[in-house]
């Protein structure tokens, strides 16, 4: 393997790594403080793809305006998706009544996006154009990096880093986390769990819309740009559940090992990437790192 | 506590709508547009009128392909019905949706198969789909008219199944014969979906180029899933090989897809012929890639407008009808012309009514399609021509009809 492919594909698998470590971020954060699996994350991802590329296409709106608006309908969306999938149903004697829930809002949710786009794919501008108004590439040697890609690495990283600080240092994160993990106590002591839910909700769908954002103009704007979650799910088992710094690590895993995998088992890609989750199932189940989901009271 | 109930219902209510909208029954697809009733010529098999089936996708992922079969369908039946119908009578389509999975497919056939009133199916765009489907059509004698175009479906040696698109047979020995002849390649590069439609072409298309000299090691294959998004893995290693052409083998989203991210590899025309199939001169390919659509070729067995005078009748009155669509698309011209191939066989059967009849004049079908010109052949396809078409300034321009038989 020449040193420029080899840079290529760990560019690319570093980057749909990261893709995969936001949208597991999320799931971790959600187990974290309502205790379920949301099956709708990609598509809460690929419902912000859409946002995004309505405001940039349809309105025209230029950077400094849409990423405000986006903000807000990416909140407004994580509001819904809370009080129309969790609220109801957090008190279902079944707890997989809300984890059923996420499924149909996952179809929900790509019917919703055609009914309101319609079902053609989108194509949307990559962030780095050229002079010729193409996608720009950074070239090393004789490597041609999309910027894409290294804008994707970079502020995934960011937003990482930012969620953190958020929820492993500050006091307001750790507040939140203890709250939505112990509502009763929370609301004795004047902390409606209420709210710090609907925090983490908004949070989440944030993170999604941004990596949604991230991904259109590579992968297009479609209704099964949700697809993607998988990976995620897979990247978060490997990584431990329950550990933001594992889903992380395992998702980038899953990132690397998927694109230098096209080189040997191209059509096998998918197989390579499970292949290791149930390697990591059989020797270690609980993953790279111990999650810190604890029992409720 | 009331409320909640109530949320929690509406809720259920809502994820009940969209089961059911998933597994959407038999609609009508406005068939009866233009409808002048029974001229009381022939059988009276329901009201004047004589149906249809068309097997899908309304809802689900691939339900832009379904709306465009659902326009060529529409468009067929409404010239048909003004020109005097069929046998006196009205044709009318009725559609069953196939979502995006082959047991719903099948489902939609079966429904379809069970319906007394209905004289003919036009199948799925999917090969797996129509093989699914093809021993529920043989047991109940239907005439249907798979839309995918895998040599698989021929394969099965179905009585009863017929194909109007050219086989990827075909399709494979065009595209190698015009890669290594006309574009002068001797090292291609072979990417493809492992869909079975796509895997079936890249197994045919290996075959051609290997019966015209070439090595195919599996090196030089690329091969991903269906649901695939990121494609730049794949074209790195195009890039850093030693090819001297790119042929992508994909459905229509996926093609877009593609195109945007070789451009964006910085792989262009000018380094390497890119040479796709079909989809890539697909009205979604070119819309959603933009230019970077621009340069490549397909060996398609649609091209908007072709290299016939039916088919630049139906590109004229398609987008007419359709508007919203500057270019039509495969899927449209595909049931456009199973349509008439159905129509044709009840006018030489002589019958509305008798499905075997039907199927029997089936063989003795010859007409100029939009397609191509379209004759019966002992494989069940009537199809016998390819466009080889290349994307110029976000059109595709047809630079030559290839005849295969």
């Amino acid at each position: 393997m020449s040193p420029s492919l080899f840079l290529s594909l760990l560019v690319n698998g570093v980057a749909m790594g990261m893709v995969y470590a936001l949208l597991g971020m999320g799931l971790i954060l959600l187990v974290r403080a309502v205790g379920i699996l949301n099956f709708a994350q990609g598509d809460l991802m690929m419902f912000g793809a859409y946002i995004c590329a309505c405001l940039l296409l349809d309105f025209e709106l230029p950077l400094y305006l849409l990423i405000p608006i986006a903000f807000i309908w990416f909140a407004l969306l994580g509001v819904i998706f809370m009080f129309t999938i969790y609220w109801p149903l957090r008190k279902a004697t079944y707890s997989q009544a809300t984890i059923i829930a996420t499924m149909g809002a996952s179809i929900i949710l790509q019917e919703v996006a055609k009914i309101i786009w319609g079902s053609q794919p989108r194509s949307m501008p990559h962030l780095v154009l050229n002079s010729e108004g193409d996608p720009a590439v950074l070239q090393i040697g004789s490597a041609s990096l999309q910027w894409q890609y290294l804008i994707i690495i970079a502020v995934g990283a960011l937003i990482i880093f930012l969620i953190t600080q958020l929820f492993e240092k500050l006091y307001v994160g750790k507040m939140m986390q203890a709250a939505c993990q112990d509502s009763y106590a929370a609301n004795l002591l004047g902390v409606p769990s209420i709210l710090t839910i609907c925090a983490t909700y908004i949070i989440v769908a944030i993170v999604c819309g941004i990596c949604g954002y991230l991904v259109a103009p590579v992968f297009m704007v479609r209704s099964t740009l949700g697809t993607l979650q998988l990976r995620a799910f897979a990247g978060v088992v490997i990584g431990g559940f329950g550990s933001i710094k594992g889903a992380v690590i395992g998702c980038l895993l899953v990132g690397i090992v998927e694109s230098f995998s096209t080189m040997a088992f191209s059509g096998y890609k998918d197989v390579t990437v499970f292949l290791l989750l149930i390697i990591f199932l059989v020797f270690r189940p609980t993953g790279l790192f111990k999650g810190k989901i604890g029992d409720k009271a | 506590m009331k409320g909640k109930r109530i949320i929690a219902l509406l809720l259920a209510l809502s994820m009940a709508f969209a089961m059911v909208a998933c597994g959407n029954s038999a609609n009508n697809a406005g068939g009866n547009a233009g409808n002048g009733g029974n001229s009381g010529e022939g059988e009276n098999v329901s009201g004047g009128t004589v149906k249809i089936g068309l097997v899908t996708a309304v809802t689900g992922s691939n339900s832009l392909v379904g709306e465009e079969a659902q326009e060529g369908a529409q468009l067929a039946v409404e010239e048909i019905n003004a020109a005097g119908g069929v046998n006196g009578q009205q044709l009318e389509i009725v559609v069953t949706d196939e979502v995006d999975n082959l047991e719903m497919s099948v489902l939609a056939t079966q429904e379809l198969l069970a319906d007394d009133e209905i004289m003919g199916i036009i199948g799925s765009m999917y090969s797996t789909y129509n093989i699914a489907a093809m021993p529920s059509v043989a047991e109940y004698g239907m005439p249907y008219l798979a839309m995918g175009s895998s040599s698989g479906v021929a394969n099965e040696k179905n009585p009863y199944t017929w194909q109007d698109r050219p086989l990827d047979t075909a399709q494979g020995a065009v595209l190698a014969d015009y890669v290594v002849n006309t574009l002068g390649c001797s090292k291609p590069a072979i990417m493809h979906s492992t869909q079975s439609t796509f895997q079936s072409l890249a197994d045919q298309t290996i075959a051609a180029l290997q019966e015209q000299g070439l090595e195919i090691p599996s090196s030089s294959i690329f091969a991903f899933p269906e649901d695939e998004s990121n494609y730049s893995p794949y074209i790195s290693q195009v890039m850093d090989g030693d090819f001297d052409c790119l042929i992508a083998l994909a459905n229509q989203a996926p093609s877009a897809v593609i195109c945007q991210q070789v451009q964006a590899a910085g792989l262009t025309s000018d380094m390497m012929p890119l040479v796709g199939s079909t989809s890539f001169c697909s009205n979604v390919c070119i819309t959603n890639a933009g230019d970077a659509a621009n340069g490549w070729y397909s060996i398609s067995d649609w091209c908007p407008g072709g290299s016939n005078d039916v088919a630049a009748a139906f590109e004229e009155a398609y987008t007419t009808k359709y508007p919203e669509r500057t270019i039509s698309d495969l899927a449209a011209v595909c049931v456009y012309d199973a349509v008439y191939i159905l129509a044709e066989a009840m006018k030489i059967a002589g019958t509305n009514t008798d499905r075997e009849a039907i199927n029997n004049a089936m063989e003795q079908v010859e007409f100029q399609g939009a397609i191509s010109y379209f004759k019966y052949n002992e494989d069940h396809s009537f199809a016998t021509a390819l466009t080889v078409t290349q994307n110029i300034d976000g059109v595709p321009t047809a630079i030559e009809a290839v005849s295969y038989r």
